[in-house]
C-alpha cells in the first residue's frame, strides 16, 4: 500500500451484504477515486473487513476505529450497525497535526448530511436492495467531501489544512444563551410560527443570526446536522440571486467528479432568495417535490422552508404531508405574521452578538464542548489563526492523547506507546490551560 | 324632578315638596321599607322646576317665566329675584364659587348671583351675554353649555364653575355629520347633546341622527376636541354612564350597546343585549309588568331610570358575566374588565370583574386563540397588575407594604397578580389539557414575557410549570437552551431540585442543574443533590474543582459509610485527610479512623485494599 494511488481513499459499504467470494466490490455504496480498478477497491475492501473482523473478535461492539501504519491511517466509521465509511489517507495528505479524531468528526459530519438531506442508509437499502438508491443519496455528498479532500493544499478550503485547527468547534454548534428578554422574544416568534394554523403546519423552528445559531427546537443530533447545512449554504451570504448563483457555485467547490443533484441541494449556490424572502432551490431535479425534505434520525421527515430578514436566517420545518409549504400565500401570510417582530429582533441580536468579546474571552484559545447537547464554545478562528504552529501542533496532539484516553474510558484496548512528559512542552502551552481545565473537566 | 346637585329625586305636589335621597331610595329592597320623603311647604302655585342649595339650606322654585321664589328652610323666610328685563328663564341651577352662588340661565346669557350673607335674599354678580337657545348644565362636570341655535352648525359656549372661580371655555361650532345636501334642515336641541364624565374625563356627545352617528367631543382646558365616533343603529337612543361605560339605549329595538372610550374599537363591547329589569313587587305584593322602554321612561343623572308610568326609580349596573359571554373581541373585554371596579356593590348571580378576567383568560388558552391575540391579553393583564400595584404603593406610602392583602393591592382593582395567574388558569389547564401542551407551554413563556416587560416579578412556580411541560412534551433537550428564563436568584434553586429529578431520566439535564446552581447557596445544594444519589467522588470533584467550602467534610464521610463501598469511604477518608485542615483534629476524627480500621480488617487482601485504594484516588480525578 505505499504507492502513490493508495495515498487517499474514501468509501462507504454495507458489510451485512451478502455477495460471492472474488466480487466484495458489490458490497460498496460508494467509492473514491471513482477511477481506481476493481482490483483496488477489492483489496481495500478485503482488508478493511478483515480488520473489523480481526478486532470484533475482542470488542464485538465497538470493532477497529483506526489502524495506524507507517505512511499511513485508515479511519472507520461505523456509521450504522454494519455501515462502514472508511479513509484511508496517507502521512503526506495528512500529516501527524491532522488529528484522527478530527478526521472521524469528518467523516461523521459527511454521514450526518447524508441522512438529513436523504434519509437513513439502512432503509434505504431495505427499500431498494439493488442499492441504487442508496447510492445515489449518498453519492453527491460524498463526491463533494471527496472534492474538499483533494483540493489544492495551499486552497485554503482543503478539509485537511481546515483540520488542523483543534479549536474549530466542529463537534457541536454554538447555542449559546441569550439574555433573558430576547430569549423570551425569539419563544415569541417560534411559538407564534409553531401554533399558526391549528398549530400542526410548522413542527419545528431553527433560527439563524447571521452564523450564530439563536434557537433550535430539534433534539441534538438533528440540529447539530442542519446547523451544519445550514451555516454552509442557507444563510443570507450565501445565497446567490438569480443566474449569478451557477457561477458562484462552480467556483466555490468544484466537484472534479459532478454527481446529478438529488433531492434536497446542499452545496453553496444552489439555493436562490425570492422577492419575498423566502429561498428557492436553483435547480430543482425533474420529478423532485419542489419543497425539499429533511430526514431527521428518528425518521421523521420535514419539508423545508428557509427565510431569510436580513441577517436572520429562519428554518421553518413543515409537516411532511402538510401542502401549505408550498403555497406561496401561505407562506407569505406566515411570514407577515413574525416580520414585524423579527425587524425589532435584528438590531437587538446585532447588538448581542457584535458586543467586544462576547464570545471571545481575551488571552485565552478555548474549546469547550457539551457532548450531550451538542454545544460549543470556542475561539473565533481568527484568534486561532494567531497561534504559532507549534502551539497548533502541540494541542492537536494533545487533543489527540485526550481521544484515546476517552477511548480507554470508553473499554477499547489498543497498543500504544504512553509518550514522556516533557516539561518544555508544558512551557509551550500554558495560554492554553484553562482550555486543558475545560476539556480535561467535562471528561 | 332630579336635582343632580344633592341627588335628590323631587316631586312636587299642590303646596309640598316631597324629596328622597336618591340613594337611600335605591339601596331598599321593597317598597315597604319606603321612609317617608323629606316634606318642604311651599306657597300654592305653578312649580316649573326646584333646586336646593348645595348645602342643602336654601330652596330655589322656579315659579313663572321670569321669576325664582328662594326658600331659607332654616326660617321658612322667603324672597324673589326675577331675571333681567326682557329676558326669559330656562333655568337655573347652585354653585360653589368664591364669587356665585346661583346662575339663571336666561335667553339672554347667564346671570350670576351671590347669597346675602343674611340669606334673605341675592345679589347680582356678573352678567355673562349669549343668545341661548337651549342649555345643558351637569352638576357632575360643574360645566353649562350654552347654545346660539337650533339649527347645525350650533354655536356652543361653556362656562366651568370650579371651585376655584368661572373658566369659560373657547366657543365651538358643532356641525352635524349629516351630507352636505341635507344640513341646512338638520336641528341641534338639547336633547341631543349630553354632557357626560367617563374616566374621570369630561365629553360632550352629540346623537347625530341625520347622519346616523354617535359623536364624542373631549373638553379640553382650551379646546373641545372630537374624539371618537361611534354608528348608531337606531333613530332614538338616549345614553348613560354606567361605571365609566357609555351605554346607548336602543329605544326603537330596546337593546343596549355598551362602548368603551378607552378601548381603540368602535365596535360595541358585545353584541347588543337586552336590558334586563329586576322583578318589581308593588304595595301589594303583586309583581308589576313594566315594558322596558315605555314612554313614561326618562333617562337621568349618569346611569338613574326613571318610569314616571309605574312610580319606579332605578340604577342601572353592567351585567359582566353577560357582556363576557357575548363578546367576541376577548382583548378589548379584557383591558375593559381590567377598568372595572372590583369592590361594587353587586346583585346576586354579578360575577366580579376579578373572576371573570381569569374565566376569560383561561377559555381563551382552551379554545387556542391565535398567539398574538394571547400576547396582547397577557400584557393588559401585566399592564393592569402593575399600574394598580403601584397605585397601592403610592396610596400607603412605602412604609408599610402589603397593607392590601396578599396581592398588595387596592380592593377596588380587579387586577390579576402572576401568582393568582399560575393558581387559578395555568394550573388547571396543565390538568385539564391533555394534548396542547406545546400551546400551553408557549402561553406560559409569553405570559413570562409579559411579566417581565411590565417589571413584575415572575414566581417559581411559573418557571417550574415550564420545565413540568416541557418534560411533557419531550422536549428536555430544550431545557438548557431555556436556562435564562430559568435561572432567577430568588427561584434557580427550586428549579434546580425539580431539573435534577428529571435528569433521571434525561441524563444530559443535569448540567442545566449545575448552570442553575452557580451560586454560593446553589453549589452546596448540588453537592447535596449529587450525595443524596449517591454519587460521592463526583461532589468531591465538585467541591474541590468550586472551592465549595460550606459543606462539612462529615456528610461526605457519613454518605460514603451509608454506600458501604470500601473503596469510596477510603478515597473520602483520603481526600479529607489531605484537604480538610485540622482533619485529624476533629471531634469525630477517631470514630471515622475506626471505621477505616474497621473496613480494611473486614475487606478483602491487603493488596487488593491497597490497589483500591489508589485507583479509587485516581478515579476523583485528584
Amino acid at each position: 500500500m505505499a504507492d502513490a494511488g493508495s495515498r487517499l481513499a474514501l468509501f462507504l459499504f454495507d458489510r451485512s451484504r451478502p455477495c460471492r467470494e472474488g466480487c466484495e466490490e458489490e458490497k460498496l455504496i460508494s467509492f473514491f477515486p471513482s477511477a481506481a480498478s476493481q482490483d483496488r477497491r477489492k483489496g481495500f475492501i478485503g482488508l478493511v473487513e478483515g480488520l473489523i473482523n480481526f478486532t470484533s473478535i475482542f470488542s464485538p461492539d465497538k470493532p477497529c476505529e483506526l489502524m495506524r501504519a507507517g505512511r499511513h491511517r485508515q479511519i472507520l466509521l461505523q456509521c450504522e450497525p454494519e455501515i462502514w465509511m472508511v479513509l484511508i489517507v496517507g502521512e503526506d495528505i495528512a500529516s501527524s497535526e491532522v488529528r484522527t479524531g478530527a478526521i472521524r468528526q469528518a467523516l461523521k459530519e459527511t454521514y450526518e448530511a447524508i441522512v438529513l438531506l436523504t434519509g437513513s442508509l439502512r432503509n434505504a437499502i431495505t427499500e431498494d436492495a439493488t442499492l441504487q438508491r442508496v447510492r445515489r443519496n449518498a453519492a453527491p455528498i460524498m463526491s463533494d467531501m471527496w472534492a474538499r479532500m483533494t483540493a489544492p493544499k495551499r486552497n485554503p478550503t482543503n478539509e485537511f489544512n481546515l483540520l488542523t485547527n483543534s479549536l474549530s468547534g466542529r463537534e457541536g454548534m454554538p447555542l449559546l444563551p441569550l439574555p433573558r428578554s430576547m430569549f423570551l422574544s425569539v419563544q415569541f416568534i417560534v411559538n407564534v410560527l409553531e401554533s399558526a394554523y391549528g398549530g400542526n403546519t410548522v413542527l419545528n423552528t431553527m433560527i439563524l443570526f447571521d452564523h450564530q445559531l439563536v434557537w433550535t427546537g430539534l433534539p441534538p443530533s438533528d440540529a447539530r446536522a442542519l446547523y451544519r447545512f445550514a451555516s454552509r449554504c442557507l444563510l443570507p451570504q450565501q445565497v446567490a440571486s438569480g443566474s449569478r448563483s451557477r457561477a458562484r457555485s462552480s467556483s466555490m467547490s468544484a466537484p472534479p467528479e459532478p454527481a446529478t443533484a438529488f433531492g434536497t441541494p446542499f452545496r453553496p449556490g444552489e439555493w436562490k432568495a425570492g422577492s419575498d424572502g423566502f429561498l428557492t432551490a436553483t435547480d430543482p431535479s425533474p420529478g423532485e417535490p419542489r419543497v425539499p425534505l429533511i430526514h431527521s434520525t428518528n425518521g421523521t421527515k420535514y419539508q423545508l422552508v428557509v427565510y431569510h430578514q436580513e441577517a436572520i436566517t429562519l428554518l421553518l420545518l413543515f409537516k411532511e404531508s402538510a401542502p401549505e409549504a408550498s403555497s406561496a400565500a401561505y407562506r407569505n401570510q406566515l411570514s407577515g405574521m413574525v416580520d414585524a417582530h423579527l425587524r425589532t429582533l435584528g438590531p437587538g441580536l446585532e447588538e448581542h452578538f457584535q458586543a467586544p468579546n462576547r464570545w471571545h474571552v481575551p488571552g485565552y484559545r478555548y474549546l469547550f464542548v457539551d457532548r450531550a447537547l451538542s454545544n460549543v464554545r470556542h475561539s473565533p478562528d481568527s484568534k486561532v489563526a494567531t497561534l504559532s504552529k507549534e502551539s497548533l501542533a502541540v494541542l492537536g496532539s494533545l487533543r489527540s492523547q485526550l481521544e484515546e484516553l476517552d477511548a480507554l474510558k470508553g473499554g477499547i484496548s489498543g497498543w500504544k506507546r504512553w509518550p514522556t512528559h516533557d516539561p518544555q512542552e508544558a512551557g509551550v502551552i500554558h495560554p492554553l490551560v484553562p482550555l486543558l481545565k475545560s476539556i480535561l473537566a467535562h471528561h | 324632578m332630579y336635582d343632580d346637585g344633592n341627588l335628590l329625586l323631587l316631586v312636587a305636589s299642590k303646596n309640598k315638596l316631597f324629596s328622597w335621597p336618591v340613594d337611600k331610595v335605591l339601596s331598599l329592597n321593597s317598597p315597604d321599607e319606603a321612609e317617608s320623603p323629606t316634606v318642604s311647604f311651599l306657597n300654592e302655585g305653578p312649580v316649573i322646576s326646584a333646586r336646593f342649595s348645595l348645602d342643602g339650606r336654601i330652596l330655589a322654585v322656579q315659579r313663572t317665566a321670569t321669576d325664582v321664589e328662594f326658600v331659607n328652610r332654616e326660617d321658612a323666610s322667603e324672597f324673589w329675584q326675577r331675571c333681567r328685563k326682557g329676558e326669559r328663564l330656562l333655568g337655573l341651577f347652585w354653585v360653589n364659587t368664591p364669587e356665585c352662588d346661583c346662575v339663571f340661565v336666561t335667553t339672554g346669557g347667564l346671570e350670576l348671583y351671590q347669597l346675602l350673607p343674611a340669606r334673605n335674599g341675592v345679589r347680582a354678580v356678573d352678567v355673562k351675554k349669549h343668545t341661548v337657545a337651549w342649555y345643558t348644565y351637569t352638576h357632575e362636570t360643574r360645566l353649562a353649555l350654552l347654545s346660539s341655535g337650533a339649527t347645525a352648525p350650533v354655536r356652543l359656549a361653556g362656562y366651568q364653575f370650579a371651585t376655584s372661580g368661572v373658566i369659560r371655555l373657547p366657543r365651538f361650532d358643532l356641525p352635524s355629520q349629516a351630507s352636505e345636501r341635507n344640513k341646512r334642515a338638520v336641528s341641534i336641541t338639547g336633547k341631543d347633546v349630553k354632557l357626560l364624565t367617563m374616566y374621570g374625563r369630561m365629553y360632550c356627545a352629540h346623537v347625530d341622527l341625520h347622519a346616523g352617528l354617535l359623536v364624542l367631543y373631549r373638553f379640553y382646558r382650551d379646546a373641545l376636541v372630537r374624539q371618537h365616533t361611534y354608528p348608531l343603529y337606531s333613530r332614538h337612543v338616549d345614553l348613560s354612564i354606567v361605571d365609566q361605560a357609555l351605554v346607548v339605549h336602543n329605544i326603537d329595538s330596546g337593546v343596549v350597546l355598551v362602548l368603551d372610550v378607552l378601548s381603540s374599537s368602535t365596535h360595541p363591547l358585545a353584541s347588543p343585549l337586552p336590558l334586563a329589569l329586576p322583578p318589581v313587587i308593588d304595595h301589594n305584593d303583586n309583581t308589576l309588568e313594566v315594558e322596558p322602554y315605555n314612554s313614561g321612561w326618562d333617562f337621568i343623572g349618569p346611569d338613574l331610570l326613571l318610569d314616571t308610568q309605574h312610580g319606579i326609580f332605578w340604577r342601572q349596573q353592567l351585567d359582566l358575566g353577560s357582556l363576557t359571554h357575548s363578546c367576541s373581541d376577548r382583548c378589548t373585554l379584557m383591558s375593559f374588565l381590567q377598568r372595572r371596579r372590583e369592590d361594587g356593590a353587586l346583585p346576586a348571580g354579578f360575577s366580579r370583574p376579578r373572576q371573570l378576567s381569569l374565566n376569560v383568560v383561561k377559555t381563551m388558552i382552551q379554545d387556542c386563540d391565535p398567539l398574538p391575540v394571547i400576547s396582547r391579553t397577557f400584557m393588559v393583564l401585566c399592564t393592569a397588575y402593575e399600574e394598580s400595584r403601584n397605585q397601592a404603593r403610592s396610596v400607603q406610602g412605602s412604609s408599610e407594604p402589603n397593607n392590601f392583602g396578599e396581592s398588595g393591592l387596592l380592593p377596588r382593582s380587579p387586577a390579576v397578580s402572576p401568582e393568582e395567574m399560575q393558581r387559578s388558569v395555568f394550573e388547571p389547564l396543565e390538568e385539564e389539557m391533555s394534548s396542547g401542551g406545546a400551546y400551553l407551554l408557549a402561553c406560559v413563556a409569553e405570559y413570562i414575557r409579559c411579566v417581565d416587560v411590565t417589571n413584575l416579578s415572575c414566581p417559581a412556580s411559573l418557571s417550574l410549570l415550564l420545565v413540568q411541560l416541557l418534560q411533557r412534551e419531550d422536549r428536555l433537550h430544550q431545557l438548557n437552551s431555556w436556562l435564562p428564563v430559568l435561572s432567577r436568584k430568588s427561584v434557580s434553586n427550586t428549579i434546580a431540585i425539580e431539573v435534577a429529578e428529571i435528569s433521571k431520566l434525561y441524563k444530559p439535564s443535569i448540567q442545566t442543574v449545575q448552570d442553575l446552581l452557580q451560586n454560593q447557596q446553589g453549589q452546596e445544594t448540588y453537592v447535596r443533590l449529587l450525595l443524596r444519589e449517591g454519587r460521592i467522588v463526583e461532589a468531591l470533584r465538585y467541591v474541590r474543582r468550586h472551592r465549595v467550602e460550606s459543606v462539612p467534610p462529615t456528610i461526605f464521610l457519613d454518605a460514603a459509610k451509608e454506600l458501604g463501598d470500601p473503596a469510596i469511604y477510603t478515597t473520602v477518608f483520603r481526600f479529607c485527610s489531605e484537604f480538610v485542615p485540622n482533619f485529624a483534629n476533629m471531634a469525630d476524627y477517631p470514630a471515622y479512623t475506626r471505621k477505616l480500621h474497621g473496613i480494611i480488617h473486614r475487606g478483602p487482601a491487603p493488596a487488593t485494599q491497597s490497589r483500591a485504594h489508589t485507583s479509587a484516588a485516581r478515579a476523583a480525578g485528584l
